[in-house]
């Protein structure tokens, strides 16, 4: 195949566009499909400081990559999970783009909560592993936005991730979910950080030929925990009508926000509360977060950052980490 | 793709070496999921995704560490990676 552009070899074919691209073109294709994303949506607009949800996975990396170099300046904020054989390297992962960036890293050590991991933590307070992480990542991220001026918090999460999660929710039909999904959260002054995706328009595969093409050296392996997960079976499914039926995916997801969308916003902004304690959005009087802190016996205190910060760093301190 | 060598063989009755090209064929290494397999025949990557119920959608075919697309042909001696792309849980 060749590239529809400049008609050198195609690297990568793109059936839901019936295109094929070589690698520079690639890149620009989906850096302007982002760019368009974050225009059209808002996500970050003039005078707004964002920060990247980082997991040295592909997405988070190229996410982070992305805007750096179309000059949306942005730290990063990572949550070590205390996960054996894979925290570490996501992390070493992270400070190499770090470095690569010259942007500074805020990281959360989930052992400072009960000195153990996730999976520790999770028999504790009785929940699946993923449902623990969920929550203490809401919580966590949106507090370091708070707690040190960020206005915007940034997330990996493309395509492919929403249009499982729509898949799941239609399937059970869970009214409470249907809405929630969006390309931007807006912010609740002094309690909740603005949240946007500005992959939401992009495909998995897509983000992992830009990672390999731009040699984001992210990590391949999965999460111990996911496996067998419900999401990953949804995908799964979605990946096989795609393969069958070429722009499923983005007709799902487009057709969503285009139709369904604007008719839930309104009630779900009227049916939020904040937590008597923290001060973030719950459904109850005290968010689950708190009852967690409550239930380890731990202070607010504990949430607190270690900093990286290559700028800081001399090179040969660079060299070493 | 065929790979030749020279190789030096003494003759043990004569004590004369010769020299006379050996002919060696190297299989196409496949990788997908941390398993390896070998396929002897050039062959397009879209066909060896159909034999091996590859989605197009969860792999990226690379050849000798460089995205391809699925209209490549792989020769004998090259190195087909698929990598995955689907994350989360």
């Amino acid at each position: 195949m060749k590239c529809r552009v400049c008609g050198e070899p195609a690297v990568i074919s793109l059936k839901a566009y019936s295109t094929a691209l070589c690698a520079p073109h690639f890149i620009s294709f989906l850096e302007k499909r982002t760019l368009n994303t974050i225009n059209k949506y808002r996500l970050i607009e003039n005078g707004e400081k964002p920060i990247v949800a980082v997991s040295g996975g592909k997405d988070s990396l190229s996410v982070w990559f992305m805007l750096n170099k179309l000059g949306y300046a942005a730290d990063g904020v990572y949550i070590n999970l205390g996960i054996e054989n894979y925290s570490d390297i996501s992390f070493a992962k992270i400070e190499k783009m770090a470095d690569l960036l010259m942007k500074k890293v805020y990281s959360f050590d989930i052992k400072r909560l009960s000195d153990k991991g996730i999976d520790g933590l999770a028999k504790i307070l009785k929940r699946v592993p993923c449902s623990a992480c969920g929550m203490i990542k809401r919580y966590v991220m949106n507090r370091v936005c708070i707690e040190y001026g960020y206005t915007t918090l940034v997330t990996g999460h493309n395509i492919d991730d929403e249009a499982s999660a729509l898949f799941g929710n239609v399937l059970y039909w869970k009214e409470e979910y249907l809405g929630k999904k969006n390309v931007v959260l807006e912010a609740r002054h002094g309690h909740l950080s603005k949240k946007v995706k500005p992959f939401f328009l992009c495909s998995e595969r897509d983000i992992a030929a830009y990672a390999i093409l731009n040699n984001i050296d992210y990590i391949r392996e999965e999460c111990p925990f996911s496996v067998g997960a419900k999401t990953l079976i949804y995908k799964d499914m979605l990946n096989r009508l795609e393969q069958m039926s070429p722009g499923t995916k983005i007709q799902f997801v487009k057709g969503y926000l285009k139709s369904f969308i604007k008719n839930r916003q309104e009630d779900i902004k009227n049916t939020e509360n904040f937590c008597s304690k923290c001060g973030y959005p719950t459904y109850g009087s005290i968010c689950n977060m708190c009852r967690v802190l409550e239930r380890l016996n731990i202070g607010e205190g504990h949430i607190c950052f270690d900093e990286y910060d290559p700028s800081v760093l001399d090179t040969t301190e660079r060299l070493m980490t | 793709m065929l790979f030749l060598s020279a190789v030096i063989l003494k003759s043990p009755a004569t004590g004369f070496d010769n020299t006379r090209p050996v002919c060696y064929e190297l299989a196409m290494t496949i990788e997908c999921d941390g398993k390896v397999i070998e396929y002897n025949k050039p062959i397009d990557i879209y066909r060896l995704m159909e034999q091996l119920s590859i989605n197009r959608e969860v792999y990226l075919p690379m050849v000798n560490d460089r995205l391809v697309t699925e209209d490549y042909r792989a020769e004998k001696g090259d190195s087909v990676k698929f990598i995955k792309v689907v994350s989360g849980g």
